[in-house]
Protein backbone atom coordinates (compact mmCIF):
# COMPACT_ATOMS: atom_id res chain seq x y z
CA UNK A 1 0.00 0.00 0.00
CA UNK A 2 1.31 3.40 -0.77
CA UNK A 3 1.65 5.62 2.02
CA UNK A 4 1.84 9.46 1.88
CA UNK A 5 2.73 9.07 5.86
CA UNK A 6 5.58 12.12 5.25
CA UNK A 7 3.50 14.44 3.89
CA UNK A 8 3.28 17.72 5.47
CA UNK A 9 0.34 18.57 7.54
CA UNK A 10 -1.16 21.22 5.29
CA UNK A 11 -1.38 19.11 2.51
CA UNK A 12 -3.48 16.83 4.56
CA UNK A 13 -5.89 19.83 5.65
CA UNK A 14 -9.74 18.72 4.67
CA UNK A 15 -11.76 20.58 2.60
CA UNK A 16 -14.47 19.10 4.31
CA UNK A 17 -16.46 22.45 5.81
CA UNK A 18 -17.08 22.95 1.74
CA UNK A 19 -17.92 19.09 0.57
CA UNK A 20 -20.27 18.33 3.51
CA UNK A 21 -21.92 21.74 4.14
CA UNK A 22 -23.67 21.68 0.65
CA UNK A 23 -26.67 19.19 0.63
CA UNK A 24 -26.06 15.98 -1.40
CA UNK A 25 -22.35 16.08 -1.50
CA UNK A 26 -22.13 13.80 1.53
CA UNK A 27 -24.90 11.27 -0.11
CA UNK A 28 -22.86 11.45 -3.30
CA UNK A 29 -19.95 10.64 -1.77
CA UNK A 30 -21.76 7.74 -0.19
CA UNK A 31 -22.61 6.66 -3.50
CA UNK A 32 -19.44 7.40 -4.83
CA UNK A 33 -17.71 4.94 -2.24
CA UNK A 34 -20.12 2.44 -2.51
CA UNK A 35 -18.94 2.06 -6.16
CA UNK A 36 -15.91 2.03 -4.90
CA UNK A 37 -16.03 -0.75 -3.09
CA UNK A 38 -17.21 -2.71 -5.95
CA UNK A 39 -14.98 -2.08 -8.07
CA UNK A 40 -11.87 -1.60 -6.62
CA UNK A 41 -10.63 -5.22 -7.24
CA UNK A 42 -11.47 -5.21 -11.08
CA UNK A 43 -9.84 -1.85 -11.42
CA UNK A 44 -6.58 -2.99 -9.80
CA UNK A 45 -6.10 -5.96 -11.21
CA UNK A 46 -7.18 -4.06 -14.81
CA UNK A 47 -4.75 -1.53 -14.26
CA UNK A 48 -2.06 -4.25 -13.10
CA UNK A 49 -2.64 -6.28 -16.62
CA UNK A 50 -2.67 -2.75 -18.71
CA UNK A 51 0.79 -1.47 -17.12
CA UNK A 52 2.73 -4.98 -16.89
CA UNK A 53 2.90 -6.00 -13.09
CA UNK A 54 3.86 -2.83 -11.17
CA UNK A 55 1.19 -3.63 -8.53
CA UNK A 56 1.45 0.01 -6.29
CA UNK A 57 1.35 1.49 -9.48
CA UNK A 58 -1.71 0.20 -10.90
CA UNK A 59 -2.89 0.33 -7.30
CA UNK A 60 -2.14 4.77 -7.90
CA UNK A 61 -3.43 4.46 -11.62
CA UNK A 62 -6.84 3.03 -10.33
CA UNK A 63 -7.03 5.43 -7.46
CA UNK A 64 -6.32 8.46 -9.77
CA UNK A 65 -8.55 7.02 -12.18
CA UNK A 66 -11.61 7.01 -9.11
CA UNK A 67 -10.54 10.63 -8.06
CA UNK A 68 -10.77 11.75 -11.84
CA UNK A 69 -14.54 10.16 -12.18
CA UNK A 70 -15.53 11.81 -8.90
CA UNK A 71 -14.54 14.97 -9.66
CA UNK A 72 -15.97 14.79 -13.30
CA UNK A 73 -19.24 13.66 -12.15
CA UNK A 74 -21.11 16.72 -13.12
CA UNK A 75 -19.62 15.85 -16.79
CA UNK A 76 -21.13 12.12 -16.67
CA UNK A 77 -23.33 11.33 -19.14
CA UNK A 78 -25.94 9.05 -17.76
CA UNK A 79 -26.88 7.79 -21.38
CA UNK A 80 -23.27 5.96 -20.78
CA UNK A 81 -23.38 2.98 -18.10
CA UNK A 82 -21.48 4.83 -14.83
CA UNK A 83 -18.74 1.69 -14.76
CA UNK A 84 -17.81 2.16 -18.87
CA UNK A 85 -17.02 5.91 -17.96
CA UNK A 86 -14.96 5.03 -15.08
CA UNK A 87 -13.10 2.24 -17.00
CA UNK A 88 -12.40 4.65 -19.95
CA UNK A 89 -10.34 6.99 -17.86
CA UNK A 90 -8.84 4.15 -15.85
CA UNK A 91 -7.51 2.54 -19.34
CA UNK A 92 -6.40 6.58 -19.67
CA UNK A 93 -4.49 7.00 -16.92
CA UNK A 94 -2.53 3.69 -17.90
CA UNK A 95 -2.02 4.72 -21.23
CA UNK A 96 -0.47 8.44 -19.48
CA UNK A 97 1.63 5.72 -17.07
CA UNK A 98 3.11 3.59 -19.72
CA UNK A 99 3.76 7.05 -22.04
CA UNK A 100 5.73 8.30 -18.97
CA UNK A 101 7.41 4.95 -18.30
CA UNK A 102 8.60 4.59 -21.68
CA UNK A 103 9.91 8.04 -22.04
CA UNK A 104 11.91 7.31 -18.60
CA UNK A 105 13.33 4.19 -19.86
CA UNK A 106 14.45 6.31 -22.87
CA UNK A 107 16.40 8.97 -20.47
CA UNK A 108 17.23 6.83 -17.90
CA UNK A 109 17.91 3.40 -19.51
CA UNK A 110 16.35 2.23 -16.86
CA UNK A 111 14.23 -1.24 -17.86
CA UNK A 112 10.92 -1.65 -18.22
CA UNK A 113 11.52 -5.26 -16.73
CA UNK A 114 12.89 -3.90 -13.67
CA UNK A 115 9.26 -2.47 -12.74
CA UNK A 116 7.39 -6.09 -14.09
CA UNK A 117 8.90 -7.95 -11.37
CA UNK A 118 6.16 -10.14 -9.70
CA UNK A 119 5.48 -8.26 -6.64
CA UNK A 120 5.07 -11.51 -4.52
CA UNK A 121 6.76 -13.99 -5.85
CA UNK A 122 6.71 -16.34 -3.33
CA UNK A 123 2.83 -16.54 -3.99
CA UNK A 124 3.13 -17.06 -7.74
CA UNK A 125 3.54 -20.81 -8.59
CA UNK A 126 4.96 -19.74 -11.85
CA UNK A 127 7.17 -16.64 -11.99
CA UNK A 128 8.60 -17.52 -15.07
CA UNK A 129 5.76 -18.43 -17.26
CA UNK A 130 4.44 -14.94 -16.10
CA UNK A 131 7.02 -12.93 -16.79
CA UNK A 132 6.97 -14.55 -20.29
CA UNK A 133 3.55 -13.75 -20.70
CA UNK A 134 4.02 -9.95 -19.49
CA UNK A 135 6.56 -9.77 -21.97
CA UNK A 136 4.64 -10.69 -24.85
CA UNK A 137 1.72 -8.94 -24.00
CA UNK A 138 3.75 -6.30 -24.13
CA UNK A 139 5.33 -6.57 -27.28
CA UNK A 140 1.72 -6.17 -29.08
CA UNK A 141 0.96 -2.53 -30.35
CA UNK A 142 -0.89 -0.52 -27.41
CA UNK A 143 -4.54 -1.15 -29.11
CA UNK A 144 -3.92 -4.47 -29.42
CA UNK A 145 -2.79 -5.29 -25.67
CA UNK A 146 -5.89 -3.02 -24.47
CA UNK A 147 -8.32 -5.08 -26.69
CA UNK A 148 -6.79 -8.22 -25.57
CA UNK A 149 -6.98 -7.28 -21.57
CA UNK A 150 -10.22 -6.02 -21.89
CA UNK A 151 -11.88 -8.76 -23.62
CA UNK A 152 -10.44 -11.96 -22.72
CA UNK A 153 -9.04 -11.15 -19.29
CA UNK A 154 -11.38 -8.63 -17.95
CA UNK A 155 -14.57 -10.41 -19.58
CA UNK A 156 -15.80 -7.17 -20.79
CA UNK A 157 -18.20 -7.55 -24.30
CA UNK A 158 -16.86 -6.28 -27.53
CA UNK A 159 -19.31 -3.34 -27.32
CA UNK A 160 -18.09 -2.18 -23.79
CA UNK A 161 -14.56 -2.36 -24.71
CA UNK A 162 -15.47 -0.33 -27.94
CA UNK A 163 -17.03 2.29 -25.91
CA UNK A 164 -14.46 2.28 -23.14
CA UNK A 165 -11.66 2.97 -26.18
CA UNK A 166 -13.95 5.40 -28.00
CA UNK A 167 -13.08 2.87 -31.37
CA UNK A 168 -15.64 0.96 -33.28
CA UNK A 169 -16.81 -2.40 -33.15
CA UNK A 170 -14.83 -3.35 -36.34
CA UNK A 171 -11.90 -1.65 -35.23
CA UNK A 172 -11.90 -3.87 -31.62
CA UNK A 173 -12.52 -6.94 -33.56
CA UNK A 174 -9.90 -7.01 -35.82
CA UNK A 175 -7.23 -5.79 -32.56
CA UNK A 176 -8.48 -9.28 -31.41
CA UNK A 177 -8.13 -10.71 -33.81
CA UNK A 178 -4.57 -9.77 -34.83
CA UNK A 179 -3.69 -9.65 -31.04
CA UNK A 180 -4.48 -13.55 -30.68
CA UNK A 181 -3.04 -14.25 -33.59
CA UNK A 182 0.44 -12.54 -32.94
CA UNK A 183 0.60 -13.93 -29.45
CA UNK A 184 -0.32 -17.54 -30.51
CA UNK A 185 2.30 -17.62 -32.93
CA UNK A 186 4.86 -16.13 -29.60
CA UNK A 187 3.78 -18.69 -27.40
CA UNK A 188 3.08 -21.40 -29.77
CA UNK A 189 5.92 -24.02 -28.04
CA UNK A 190 2.93 -23.86 -24.94
CA UNK A 191 1.10 -26.17 -26.38
CA UNK A 192 3.79 -28.09 -27.18
CA UNK A 193 3.40 -31.74 -25.54
CA UNK A 194 4.66 -32.07 -22.31
CA UNK A 195 4.07 -27.89 -22.25
CA UNK A 196 1.21 -28.27 -19.52
CA UNK A 197 2.70 -30.54 -17.06
CA UNK A 198 6.03 -28.95 -17.03
CA UNK A 199 4.37 -25.45 -16.53
CA UNK A 200 2.23 -27.36 -14.04
CA UNK A 201 -1.67 -26.89 -15.44
CA UNK B 1 -15.33 -15.56 -21.23
CA UNK B 2 -18.10 -12.78 -22.28
CA UNK B 3 -16.90 -12.42 -25.68
CA UNK B 4 -19.25 -13.40 -28.41
CA UNK B 5 -16.29 -14.50 -30.36
CA UNK B 6 -15.90 -17.14 -27.92
CA UNK B 7 -17.36 -19.70 -30.72
CA UNK B 8 -14.60 -19.13 -33.05
CA UNK B 9 -11.73 -19.50 -30.40
CA UNK B 10 -10.03 -22.89 -31.03
CA UNK B 11 -8.96 -24.83 -28.07
CA UNK B 12 -5.38 -23.88 -28.13
CA UNK B 13 -6.86 -19.90 -28.02
CA UNK B 14 -9.06 -21.06 -24.76
CA UNK B 15 -6.21 -22.24 -23.25
CA UNK B 16 -4.09 -19.35 -23.86
CA UNK B 17 -6.43 -17.62 -23.00
CA UNK B 18 -6.88 -19.16 -19.57
CA UNK B 19 -3.14 -18.99 -18.79
CA UNK B 20 -2.79 -15.56 -19.48
CA UNK B 21 -6.06 -15.07 -16.97
CA UNK B 22 -4.94 -17.31 -13.94
CA UNK B 23 -1.19 -16.33 -14.58
CA UNK B 24 -0.94 -12.97 -15.43
CA UNK B 25 -3.43 -11.29 -12.59
CA UNK B 26 -2.08 -9.97 -9.43
CA UNK B 27 -2.62 -11.89 -5.96
CA UNK B 28 -6.03 -10.74 -4.60
CA UNK B 29 -6.31 -7.79 -2.08
CA UNK B 30 -6.83 -8.60 1.43
CA UNK B 31 -9.36 -7.31 3.51
CA UNK B 32 -7.07 -5.42 4.87
CA UNK B 33 -5.68 -4.02 1.61
CA UNK B 34 -9.01 -3.47 0.25
CA UNK B 35 -10.07 -1.17 3.19
CA UNK B 36 -6.48 0.42 3.25
CA UNK B 37 -7.08 1.70 -0.40
CA UNK B 38 -10.22 2.86 0.92
CA UNK B 39 -9.06 5.23 3.21
CA UNK B 40 -6.06 6.28 0.80
CA UNK B 41 -8.81 7.26 -1.42
CA UNK B 42 -10.75 9.16 0.97
CA UNK B 43 -8.08 11.27 2.55
CA UNK B 44 -6.81 12.48 -1.26
CA UNK B 45 -10.49 13.29 -1.86
CA UNK B 46 -10.11 15.62 0.82
CA UNK B 47 -6.92 17.26 0.22
CA UNK B 48 -6.45 20.25 -1.30
CA UNK B 49 -3.64 19.32 -3.43
CA UNK B 50 -2.72 16.02 -4.18
CA UNK B 51 1.15 16.28 -4.99
CA UNK B 52 1.72 13.85 -7.49
CA UNK B 53 5.05 13.38 -9.67
CA UNK B 54 3.84 15.60 -12.75
CA UNK B 55 2.93 18.44 -10.03
CA UNK B 56 6.07 17.96 -8.09
CA UNK B 57 7.80 18.35 -12.03
CA UNK B 58 6.10 21.27 -13.13
CA UNK B 59 6.09 23.10 -9.71
CA UNK B 60 10.06 22.97 -9.42
CA UNK B 61 10.16 23.71 -13.48
CA UNK B 62 8.33 27.08 -12.64
CA UNK B 63 10.90 27.75 -9.71
CA UNK B 64 13.78 27.17 -11.75
CA UNK B 65 12.31 29.86 -13.89
CA UNK B 66 11.30 32.10 -11.66
CA UNK B 67 15.43 32.18 -10.19
CA UNK B 68 16.25 32.62 -13.56
CA UNK B 69 14.47 35.90 -14.24
CA UNK B 70 15.05 37.42 -11.10
CA UNK B 71 18.44 36.76 -9.91
CA UNK B 72 20.33 40.25 -10.98
CA UNK B 73 23.15 38.94 -12.90
CA UNK B 74 22.88 37.16 -16.19
CA UNK B 75 26.18 38.26 -17.15
CA UNK B 76 26.73 38.59 -21.06
CA UNK B 77 23.05 37.77 -21.57
CA UNK B 78 21.52 40.91 -20.19
CA UNK B 79 21.52 44.38 -22.16
CA UNK B 80 24.03 47.00 -21.86
CA UNK B 81 23.63 49.58 -18.87
CA UNK B 82 22.45 52.88 -19.94
CA UNK B 83 25.72 54.04 -19.05
CA UNK B 84 27.27 51.35 -21.50
CA UNK B 85 24.26 52.85 -24.06
CA UNK B 86 25.97 56.19 -23.82
CA UNK B 87 29.39 55.49 -24.72
CA UNK B 88 28.26 53.38 -27.32
CA UNK B 89 26.20 56.01 -29.03
CA UNK B 90 29.51 57.56 -29.01
CA UNK B 91 31.14 55.38 -30.35
CA UNK B 92 28.74 54.79 -33.43
CA UNK B 93 29.02 59.08 -33.58
CA UNK B 94 32.59 59.55 -32.94
CA UNK B 95 34.42 56.29 -34.06
CA UNK B 96 36.35 55.57 -30.91
CA UNK B 97 35.58 55.50 -27.66
CA UNK B 98 36.72 52.14 -26.26
CA UNK B 99 39.78 53.49 -24.46
CA UNK B 100 37.26 55.75 -22.21
CA UNK B 101 34.87 53.14 -21.96
CA UNK B 102 37.78 50.14 -20.83
CA UNK B 103 39.21 52.82 -18.37
CA UNK B 104 35.80 54.07 -16.87
CA UNK B 105 33.35 51.04 -17.08
CA UNK B 106 35.06 48.31 -17.50
CA UNK B 107 32.58 45.31 -17.00
CA UNK B 108 30.03 47.36 -19.74
CA UNK B 109 33.38 47.77 -21.90
CA UNK B 110 33.99 43.41 -21.42
CA UNK B 111 29.98 42.94 -22.38
CA UNK B 112 30.57 45.49 -25.29
CA UNK B 113 33.90 43.76 -26.21
CA UNK B 114 31.83 40.74 -26.28
CA UNK B 115 28.77 41.58 -28.03
CA UNK B 116 30.37 43.29 -31.13
CA UNK B 117 33.75 41.71 -31.11
CA UNK B 118 35.75 45.10 -30.35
Amino acid sequence: MRSTGSLPARFMEPIAPALQVRAGTHEREQRFFAFVEAHQERAVRLAWRLVGGDYHMAEDIAQQAFLKAYGGLHRFREDAALSTWFYSILVNEARSYRRWRALRERWHTVSVDDDTADPDPSADPDPGLRRRLSAALNRLARGQREVFVLVYLEGFTLEQTAAQLRKSLGTVKSQLHRSLRTLRAELADLHQPGAQQEKGT
Amino acid sequence: MRSPDDTTLTPEDRDLIERFRHTYAPPPPTHSERLAMQRTLRARLRRRWVPTWPSLAAAACAAACALWFLLPDRSVTSPPSSAAGEVLAAYALEGDASGDLEDVLPHEYATIEYIFDL
